[in-house]
């Protein structure tokens, strides 16, 4: 019997019934909200109420694009999200290369390997933050046993330096991630392929280029998307480490739109720039579902 | 001739092995220092914690003092409680709607059941502050601010989706054949999803529900911007509070940090093997 025939004889309410309350949570706190915040953002509202006195209007719009601190934010998040994917890329890749192979102890480093995943990104932003002390802090006594190492950064109060330290703080959070889905990616590499070009005399860099990395395209591409858009909706780093500072070095755009909103109380002004980061992550996100889609299909 | 053509893959082999272990090294490091630096603050007499160069082994006089004054000089007791507490209630909800949509994605064809998964999966991806700010609102007129049952209804916009997804993979790998025997042997159909689908589907609505615990559990943003109150605040934002004062109690940090990871830790390498398939599900970060 195959779904469809089962499926016929069920009572037509019994589907509608079961997925009612997903569908009312979706609509009451998902896509209301969305429409809501779309409507402010066509106001000048402070976020008092739920009515609208005023007409609309496209001014917040017109505002946002001529913002150079809107502008900024965009840079940061974009700079934030690359840096991340390279980062989390490279040492997930790194990982995986060597958690694919049979080597004693590996289970146990496969755990330390997915423990900063583990942690609560609060926890994870005070760690950081503590390792990062520009005084006391113990990332400083590494560098100073470097040779060549004389002065030290002073990382989250320096312009230089404080977008660099959060993204190492999101690198080392999400690379466990990268990893483990590169691990399963790379388990799905005949081994045929590696033993043929071995006779072949290809070197073990030849064979990474020619075998490993095409082998591992879509789920790469996959890991790249998510970690885009997770980045894009990274809060807790910057809002604890740095607070967007200094001088607006780290203000991506999620945090600059919590301020704009609780510090400035200018909701209208915070949802347009929401419109905007909505419009990026809508991008993402369908290139995402294509792509699983894709996958799923093939 | 013949002692170079062996010397030269010898030579390889071996840089190759010293690559290898710097690499695994390298990883565990990089993974485990942080967790490594964390607890030997959280334990270091409060003299030595502003000393430079720090001391890199633990103190011989470590003290555990830190752990005792958090609970008997601030909320942390409470913000367990009330962490606990929105965790459990959210992913158990979570998990009871989420499975009534799974079995119906999982089990019935209809119209409007792609769109209805491709709005599953959709809804997890936007950003976190879109929703919260126009929740806000709404949350505000309704009285639902500055309340855990607010806070985790908050949460259910996002986890039962999560929920939904992660469940439809377990059911989908039930034999419908099962069920239909079930029926056939004269079961309601609802008999038949307790006694067949769900208690065949038990560890897959395990792993959902710490999944769903551990989300609700790490989440910070939708708690800072609804809670209020010292007394409704959950782990993290207990925990963020912390940070900013005028000096920072390192030693206290870093021991409430030990004990809010450790639930969360724990529960993640128990889910281990479901991981990859539960975040790629749920595209729930901070």
């Amino acid at each position: 019997m195959r779904p469809a025939d089962y499926a016929d004889r069920q009572d037509r309410w019994f589907p509608a019934v079961m997925l009612g309350p997903v569908l009312v949570v979706i609509f009451a706190l998902v896509i209301a909200p969305l429409v809501w915040g779309l409507r402010i953002s066509l106001t000048d509202s402070k976020m008092i109420g739920l009515g609208f006195k005023d007409g609309l209007t496209l001014q917040n719009y017109r505002s946002l694009l001529a913002d150079p601190d809107v502008w900024n934010a965009v840079w940061v998040t974009i700079l934030f999200s690359g840096g991340t994917v390279v980062g989390s890329v490279v040492l997930g890749i790194v990982a995986a290369l060597v958690l694919d192979r049979d080597f004693f102890g590996r289970g146990f480093v496969r755990v330390l390997v997915i423990l900063p995943w583990a942690v609560p990104h609060v926890v994870a932003a005070l760690v950081w933050q503590w390792m990062y002390n520009p005084d006391f802090g113990v990332m400083n006594f590494g560098l100073l046993l470097l040779p060549w190492v004389t002065a030290t950064p002073k990382w989250l109060s320096d312009p230089q330096f404080a977008l660099l330290a959060i993204v190492l703080v999101n690198v080392w959070k999400t690379y466990p991630f990268a990893a483990l889905l590169l691990l399963a990616g790379l388990q799905t590499i005949s081994d045929d392929l590696y033993e043929a070009s071995e006779i072949d005399g290809a070197g073990p860099v030849r064979r990474f280029l020619d075998i490993t990395l095409p082998g591992l395209r879509r789920v790469l591409a996959i890991v790249v998307l998510l970690l885009l858009i997770w980045s894009f909706g990274n809060f807790v780093f910057i809002f604890l480490m740095t607070q967007g500072g200094p001088a607006g070095a780290t203000n991506a755009l999620v945090v600059h739109i919590y301020f704009e909103a609780f510090r400035f109380f200018r909701a209208g002004s915070a949802f347009s720039m929401g419109a905007l980061l909505l419009l990026m992550s809508i991008i993402l996100t369908s290139a995402y579902l294509l792509i699983s889609r894709v996958q799923e299909n093939a | 001739m013949r002692s170079v053509e062996t010397v030269g893959p010898r030579i390889t082999v071996a840089a190759g092995r010293v690559a290898f272990a710097a690499a695994v090294l390298l990883l565990c490091s990089v993974g485990v220092f942080p967790f490594y630096w964390m607890f030997v603050t959280s334990i270091r007499p409060s003299t030595e914690i502003f000393e430079f160069p720090p001391r890199v082994l633990p103190s011989a006089d470590s003290v555990f003092t830190p752990y005792l004054t958090l609970f008997e000089e601030t909320g942390l007791a409470q913000w367990l409680w009330n962490s606990a507490a929105v965790s459990i209630a959210t992913a158990f909800f979570a998990c009871l709607f989420g499975a009534m949509a799974a079995y119906a994605l999982s089990r019935f064809r209809f119209r409007g059941r792609e769109a209805s998964q491709v709005a599953l999966l959709a809804t997890q991806m936007f950003p976190a502050i879109l929703l919260a700010l126009p929740m806000f609102i709404f949350f505000a007129q309704l009285g639902l601010l500055d309340s855990l049952f607010g806070l985790s209804l908050a949460y259910l916009a996002f986890l039962i989706p999560v929920a939904a997804v992660l469940l439809k993979a377990f059911f989908d790998a039930i034999p419908v054949e099962l069920e239909e025997a079930s029926l056939i042997d004269g079961a309601s159909r609802i008999q038949t999803l307790f006694h067949i689908t769900l208690r065949l589907s038990l560890p897959g609505l395990a792993s959902t529900f710490l999944f769903c615990f551990i989300i609700s559990w790490d989440e910070f943003l939708f708690a800072r911007i609804f809670i209020r109150q010292p007394d409704n605040w959950t782990v993290s934002l207990g925990l963020a509070s912390f940070s900013g004062e005028f000096v920072t109690p390192w030693d206290q940090v870093m021991a409430a940090a030990t004990i809010i990871t450790l639930p969360a830790a724990v529960i993640f390498l128990a889910l281990q093997r479901y991981l990859v398939r539960g975040l790629t599900a749920g595209g729930i970060k901070g």
